[in-house]
């Protein structure tokens, strides 16, 4: 089971969010109020709750900004070096075969 | 009138014999100047028949100068023909002739003009006349054409349209398609419609290169869009491939990190979904996911799917203790190091628990003995850096350790807290773990013998030099496979104990198992172990190898002698060997006592029953053993009984019966037997 998912809470939650997530979980009836007393147990104790966090939470954003800002600066590049305003494509003629028509 | 009927009868006969030889014109005309003699119905019959096939040879003859005209290049002549042939015979397919030789003379007259035009370099009209063939005609060629005008006209989004509908491409084709989708952006687009061109083309190469750095360009930006990260991702990898074989080294990285960007984009997709058999598979795909933050993500991927898949317990296993020493997730927690210890004991139990919730199967159980070894030795690093207060503990799994290349510092680290280990065996199995030799140490300990010996095998292939820590585990390998081959009744298994000598002088604590195990074995392998035992006590006779030695060399001898194959004698001395290399062997000594008992009991009933009476006393008094005085008088009161039975005659009875008597009375004169043989003597005629 997912706590952050039953409460329907972020990772971030405040004890006082999972509170109130807690009574709202329960108005909806999603899950049964053992599964969400459980969810709460998990969140509000910290230990659990950063097991819980290891078991079911990602953080891939550094990675990505760091190979997002690489490749911004070779698109820069590339657009800079090939761009059609820089460098024109002409059409090869060459290429063209002899057809019999 | 008799010479106007005959004259009738005659044309009629000409006629119709004209008509059977089917000669109709000439049959037409003579039927004709019968009718007008002499109008009949038959005649009428015979006339329109006569007609009909006239009709249908000239139409035919006008067919056949129809495609005359055509092998002339006349096509105007061809379509007078087939229009009059159409008059003559009822045929569907003039009509579709004569509409084609209309349309070539047409297509003829256009193509003309529109080559005329394309090579005035009016490039608009001659695309705008290829494509009216094309309509015409349906050939594929005049669509490429027109195509190829568009472009050169500067009409590339015309040119594409055009493309579009062609059902097939040659290569000039592919290239203009390309060129008109590079021209309007289509960057990749146009890189996939060059890849189709079959002939290498060295002038294309460049133009390649900048449309290929175009692409990446193009797919960057629809990257930021954020919108179908999957057809990125594939056409990233396609272009990656296409850079490498245009030897664009650089350009081919650039499109595997775009590839990356988007595999990791992907994951965190597929992790919102809860669908980790995708992540799973993604993250087996590239070495490029052997950082930290996949390890990560691996271990807990495979946490959610070991939940109902036991095969996902041991990668699960592989990246857990990787996952919990680094980052995740005690630093974003607590700065404070009980805590952190805290969780990290709390996600071991955790992964215990997956572990623990499957039945023991083969992967189970080797998953838990990895867990095993992992969290002894994690345990332990841990332990050995506290103790020693090091301000840079470097605790992480062999795997992470191989893979960061802290491998070697961390064997620094193991040799200067050499003190911190219990044992040499405990020091060198640590060392072995984050060696070279890991992942082969890792396969012995997790009971795949085989494994570990073909991983040892790759690094003594490598020449590599040897520390104490790759020797050690060589060593633990190769006597592990060595006892594997041996109880698989493999012949060559003696070579892999060629380093177990120095293994047991660095090692005892190994020699001390080796020789627990060897002391109770009992298995079908006495005679192997025997041989290996032989040899190693050559090498070294240290009391654990003897006591092996001794143990099994005496099991083997009495499993001989219950088959048969030794007789007491065979036995005694094998027995009598295994106690001078181990005096202590119980098992030896209690079977060679009761063998020399067995030897001693026949040879006394040997000397007895060949009336050698005073040996076999003599056999009693000098034996070691008291239950041969005891068998002595058994026997002994048999032979009386016997003899008392046997022997009629009284002289010579009374001399056996004084030599009975005299040897029990050298043995024990008090025993009663003496008495009832003096009884006997005393008293012949009782009881003989």
């Amino acid at each position: 089971m997912n706590p952050f998912k039953i409460l329907r809470v972020t990772q971030h939650a405040t004890h006082k969010e999972i509170i109130q997530a807690v009574g709202q979980a329960m108005r909806t009836r999603q899950y049964s109020a053992q599964t969400i007393a459980r969810a709460q147990k998990l969140l509000l104790d910290p230990a659990s709750r950063a097991c819980q966090y290891f078991l079911h939470c990602i953080d891939l954003t550094d990675i990505k900004n760091d190979m997002m800002k690489d490749m911004t600066g070779i698109c820069e590049q590339i657009e800079q070096q090939h761009a059609p305003r820089n460098v024109p494509l002409q059409y090869l003629a060459e290429i063209e075969m002899k057809n019999d028509f | 009138m008799a010479r106007k009927k005959k004259k009738i009868d005659t044309i009629l006969n000409r006629a119709h014999k004209l008509f059977d030889a089917q000669n109709y014109l000439l049959a037409e005309k003579e039927f004709e100047k019968a009718r007008k003699k002499a109008p009949s119905r038959d005649i009428d019959e015979k006339l329109d028949i006569c007609r009909e096939k006239n009709r249908s040879e000239k139409g035919k003859l006008l067919v056949k100068k129809g495609y005359t005209a055509i092998k002339n290049n006349a096509l105007q002549d061809a379509i007078s023909c087939f229009t009059q042939a159409q008059q003559l015979m009822d045929d569907p397919g003039l009509s579709e002739k004569i509409k084609e030789l209309d349309q070539q003379i047409q297509v003829g007259s256009i193509l003309d003009t529109a080559g005329n035009a394309e090579e005035s370099g009016d490039y608009v009209t001659a695309a705008a006349l290829y494509e009216q063939i094309w309509q015409k005609t349906g050939q594929q060629h005049f669509c490429i054409r027109s195509g190829v005008c568009h472009v050169k006209a500067g009409n590339e989004d015309h040119a594409i349209h055009i493309f579009q509908n062609a059902k097939t491409l040659d290569d000039t084709g592919c290239y203009y398609y390309g060129f008109a989708m590079a021209k309007t952006g289509q960057y990749p687009e146009a890189i996939t419609q060059w890849e189709k061109i079959n002939t290498p083309i060295n002038a294309l190469i460049p133009q390649k290169i900048q449309v290929l750095s175009l692409a990446f360009s193009t797919l960057y930006h629809t990257l930021e869009k954020g919108t179908d990260i999957e057809t990125i991702r594939s056409r990233a990898k396609e272009l990656k491939t296409i850079a490498r074989t245009l030897d664009q080294s650089v350009l081919a990285d650039h499109f595997d990190t775009l590839y990356h960007y988007c595999s990791i984009a992907l994951l965190e997709i597929w992790w919102e979904q809860e669908d980790y058999e995708k992540i799973a598979d993604l993250l087996e795909q590239a070495t490029a996911f052997n950082t930290l933050e996949f390890i990560v993500l691996k271990a807990k991927t495979c946490y959610h799917l070991a939940e109902k898949n036991e095969t996902f317990l041991y990668p699960m296993v592989q990246s857990w203790f990787t996952a919990i020493f680094y980052q995740h997730p005690v630093e974003k927690y607590s700065d404070n190091p009980e805590k952190q210890q805290q969780i990290r004991q709390q996600l071991i139990r955790l992964a215990e628990q997956r572990i623990d919730s499957h039945t023991g199967s083969p992967t189970v159980r080797q998953a838990a003995a990895l867990f095993a070894v992992e969290k002894k030795l994690i345990t332990d690093m841990e332990t050995m850096y506290r103790e020693s207060r090091s301000d840079t503990p470097r605790i992480c799994t062999p795997f992470y350790a191989a893979i960061t290349g802290r491998s070697d510092e961390i064997l620094s680290d193991i040799r200067k807290n050499r003190d911190f280990f219990k044992d040499p065996e405990h020091y060198l199995e640590t060392g072995g773990l984050y060696s070279r030799t890991w992942e082969s140490l890792y396969a012995l300990k997790t009971g795949d013998v085989d494994k570990a010996h073909a991983l040892i095998e790759q690094i003594i292939e490598d020449n590599a030099s040897l520390d104490e820590f790759v020797e050690y585990t060589v060593a633990r390998v190769w006597l592990a496979y060595g006892q594997a081959c041996l109880e698989r009744g493999e012949k060559k298994f003696l070579p892999f104990f060629s380093s177990t000598p120095a293994l047991f002088e660095t090692a005892p604590s190994i020699e001390q198992r080796f020789a627990d195990h060897l002391d109770k074995y009992d298995g079908d392998r006495l005679a192997e172990y025997e041989t290996v035992l032989k040899w190693l006590y050559e090498k070294r006779p240290s009391p654990p190898v003897a006591r092996a030695f001794s143990a099994i060399m005496a099991t083997l001898a009495v499993r001989r002698f219950n088959k048969n194959q030794f007789n007491d004698q065979q036995l005694a001395a094998m027995l009598k060997k295994a106690l001078d290399i181990n005096p202590e062997n119980q098992f030896a000594r209690y079977n060679l006592q009761l063998t020399l008992i067995d030897i001693q009991k026949d040879d006394m009933l040997d000397a007895l029953y060949k009336n050698k009476m005073g040996k076999a006393a003599d056999i009693v008094l000098e034996s070691e053993y008291p239950e041969m005085e005891a068998f002595f008088f058994s026997e002994a009161e048999d032979m009386l009984d016997m003899l008392c039975s046997t022997i009629p005659e009284k002289g010579f009875l009374t001399i056996m019966l004084h030599r009975l008597r005299d040897a029990c009375e050298s043995v024990d004169e008090t025993h009663y037997l003496v008495e009832k043989i003096n009884d006997k003597l005393t008293n012949p005629g009782k009881g003989m």
